[in-house]
């Protein structure tokens, strides 16, 4: 490579990508220690893969804190190096060790313990990170599929389970046929621009007349996305698949598959296609509004909590997309803020839903969930915490996340955003609270069956997701400085200027002194 | 030659490709493919992409065709004769299509104009003057392996995570 930037060389490589590399190997070293450890028995695998992938998500975010001394990538790097990649890769290392703590417990019930599996959730921890901090879409597109591929098989991963198979097969279906639109609207975008880097690809945008070549490349990737992201209407697969997966495989897909294609979105968008916002601005205006009315409507006919948690989490998609329509400083920050919050309740929820379904994941239907909240008050406890965050009342950290929404949504002059964000949030209190009703108002009859018993690693995951949304939302400064701050390379602003958002109310935060990113980043994953 | 060679492997390239289309044998119709590809691979070298040419021998010509053999052997499709399964209205449609395809680029190229600057693409062609600075090899291998050197890794993790998903959905029984 020819630019004289700090990472372009091979060996700047290695130290820019260094949380990656860490993940990989960890994920390798429980491949073999597995082999080893079980050699020709086919039993269940030990205790140490377990430990040994926790600790490689654990070093993997230290790695991560490394990351912020780095000063900016050249232009001709194929990572970023900037605060946002910084806070997408914690996201989606917290919405990992969140994963494996919940799918100890799971996959001992289910008698599914084999290595592969735990393997199999870092590698695609991998692909998340890479396909949300490149700035190549080459990379791009290999760190999307290496994620899709490791999540399609952890869909399927209980294959006695003809629901499990069924959700792993059509949720593969949808995705080679996403990824299919993805890489076209690549190679368009290269035809229009003689590159794939997303920084030069801007400025070549700039300055020339972009054609029908570039407005082709951008409606394809933007398909290839809305996929991934599950934005309506092209969302058909998401409520199957989620339902029909592993249900700690379901939560770490809705918050880490989500996190990184949507911030991998914003990237592309900003970044590359940010001097010809009229060929997309549109479009995903309409997805935002599309994605929180739609879903939202359906759930409040689910009788089925997974299924309900399902729509809930592709309306989740809706208010991120609000984000990204508004862009700039403010719609990143309130993106990745959400996003934080989103990780820890969505996955928190999912966790508490397969405890109460019992073996086999049988009983998640509403009438499961009757008296909970006298049978087993901390698990009902949690999972309430949990539905007012995801609902969005104060003070969670839900209702801190959605008001940072509004305000970027406000900030970018797009106030119909807004007023749909706040409508269609209202709506979704009824299918939020109908849960939390049934669990303390509505009495058990004998039949409902006892929920499982929880283990250490599913109580300390439960503290760890309650203790984050009740911190975000009693005292956001520290995580919302840290969100605001977060630099992209690149990015241009949006095309209406925010000097009104600074002055609008609710700014409170641009006053105060910044924290150090590390540590609120740190602070907000705790 | 030259010319001469051209015309010949065009001509084999196109009634192979024709054969592989209208065979009624599965088995005839992937060893006419096989011809297909070798009389590209030939193609190739006459444009002096001798790379390009080996790798089509070897990926697709090799391993490629071997696996379409495996499925044909393995489904036991090697006697049936098929049916023909396409409806007066598909193959009316795929005529029209082709047809259409054909007389824009017919088009497009009488008129002068290159097809893909006509639409806004890049009008500066890197490829030309990178093959005459470093060669054809030189040009894949030089991006291969300093410009794109992390995607070409990744690359190779992605196969891993290929394997290991394919043998965990595989597995003989559940542990």
């Amino acid at each position: 490579m020819s630019g004289a930037s700090d990472v372009a060389g091979q060996v700047g490589y290695l130290r820019a990508l260094l949380p990656e590399i860490v993940l990989t190997v960890s994920a390798l070293v429980v491949l073999l220690v597995d082999v080893f450890q079980r050699g020709e028995h086919r039993g269940p695998s030990g205790s140490s893969v377990r430990w040994l992938s926790v600790i490689g998500v654990l070093l993997a975010a230290a790695a991560n804190v490394t990351l912020i001394s780095l000063g900016p990538a050249g232009p001709d790097a194929l990572v970023a190096l900037d605060g946002f990649r910084v806070l997408a890769n914690f996201i989606i290392l917290g919405a990992t060790l969140l994963g494996l703590l919940f799918a100890f417990d799971y996959l001992k019930r289910e008698g599914l313990e084999i290595g592969e599996f735990y393997a199999l959730l870092l590698l695609a921890s991998v692909g998340m990170m890479i396909l949300s901090g490149a700035q190549d879409l080459v990379l791009i597109f290999l760190g999307l599929e290496m994620m899709s591929i490791s999540v399609y098989v952890l869909t399927a991963f209980n294959r006695e389970d003809p629901r499990s198979a069924e959700a792993g097969l059509k949720y593969f279906l949808i995705g080679a046929f996403a990824s299919a639109f993805f890489i076209y609207g690549v190679a368009l975008l290269y035809g229009a621009t003689g590159t794939t880097h997303l920084v030069r690809m801007a400025s070549v945008l700039s300055h020339g007349h972009p054609g029908l070549l570039t407005a082709g490349g951008a409606g394809l990737l933007l398909i290839g996305f809305g996929f991934k992201v599950s934005a309506v209407p092209f969302h058909a697969w998401a409520p199957d698949a989620y339902q029909g997966a592993p249900t700690p495989v379901t939560g770490y897909m809705a918050s880490g598959v989500k996190a990184a294609a949507m911030l991998a979105l914003f990237r592309v968008l900003w970044v590359s296609l940010g001097s010809v916002q009229g060929y997309w601005h549109g479009t995903i205006w309409w997805l935002a509004v599309l994605t929180m009315v739609v879903p939202n409507l359906v759930a409040l006919v689910q009788d089925d909590v997974k299924r309900m948690l399902a729509y809930s989490s592709v309306a989740h998609a809706g208010y991120l997309l609000v984000g990204v329509a508004a862009g700039g400083p403010l719609g990143r920050g309130a993106a990745l803020f959400y996003l934080v919050v989103y990780t820890l309740m969505t996955v928190g929820a999912f966790a508490v839903v397969y405890v109460v379904a019992g073996k086999g994941d049988r009983h998640s239907h509403l009438a499961d969930f009757r008296g909970l909240g006298w049978r087993r008050p901390w698990l009902a406890g949690a999972l309430g915490i949990f539905l007012l965050s995801l609902a969005g009342f104060p003070p969670t950290g839900g209702f801190v996340g959605k008001l940072y929404l509004l305000r970027a949504a406000v900030g970018s002059h797009q106030p119909g955003l807004a007023v749909i964000l706040v409508l269609t949030s209202l709506v979704a209190y009824y299918y939020y609270l109908r849960v939390v009703w049934k669990m303390y108002f509505e009495d058990a009859p004998a039949d409902v069956p006892e929920p499982d018993v929880t283990g250490r690693a599913f109580r300390f995951g439960a503290v760890l997701c309650v203790a984050g949304i009740l911190v975000a939302g009693l005292v956001p400064g520290p995580a919302v400085d840290a969100a605001g701050s977060a630099g992209l390379t690149g990015a241009s602003a949006p095309s209406v200027d925010e000097s009104v958002a600074s002055t609008a109310p609710g700014a409170r935060q641009d006053a105060k002194p910044r924290t150090h990113p590390r540590r609120a980043a740190a602070r907000a994953q705790e | 030659m030259t010319e001469f060679l051209f015309f010949l492997l065009s001509a084999a390239a196109l009634l192979s490709a024709v054969f592989v289309v209208v065979s009624r044998k599965p088995v005839a119709s992937v060893m006419f493919l096989i011809v297909t590809l070798f009389s590209l691979a030939g193609l190739f070298v006459l444009l002096e992409a001798h790379f390009l040419a080996a790798v089509q021998v070897i990926v697709y010509a090799g391993a490629i065709m071997v696996l379409f053999l495996f499925v044909v052997m393995l489904l036991n499709l090697g006697h049936v004769e098929l049916p023909d399964f396409r409806s007066a209205m598909a193959r009316l449609l795929a005529g029209a299509f082709g047809i259409a395809l054909a007389a824009f680029t017919a088009w497009t190229l009488l008129n002068g104009s290159d097809p893909l600057t006509a639409y806004g693409a890049s009008a500066a062609d890197p490829i030309q003057s990178v093959l005459k600075a470093r060669g054809a090899i030189g040009a894949l291998a030089v991006p291969l392996f300093r410009t794109y050197l992390v995607p070409f890794e990744v690359t190779s993790l992605l196969l891993l995570v290929a394997i290991i998903g394919s043998v965990v959905l595989a597995r003989k029984e559940a542990p």
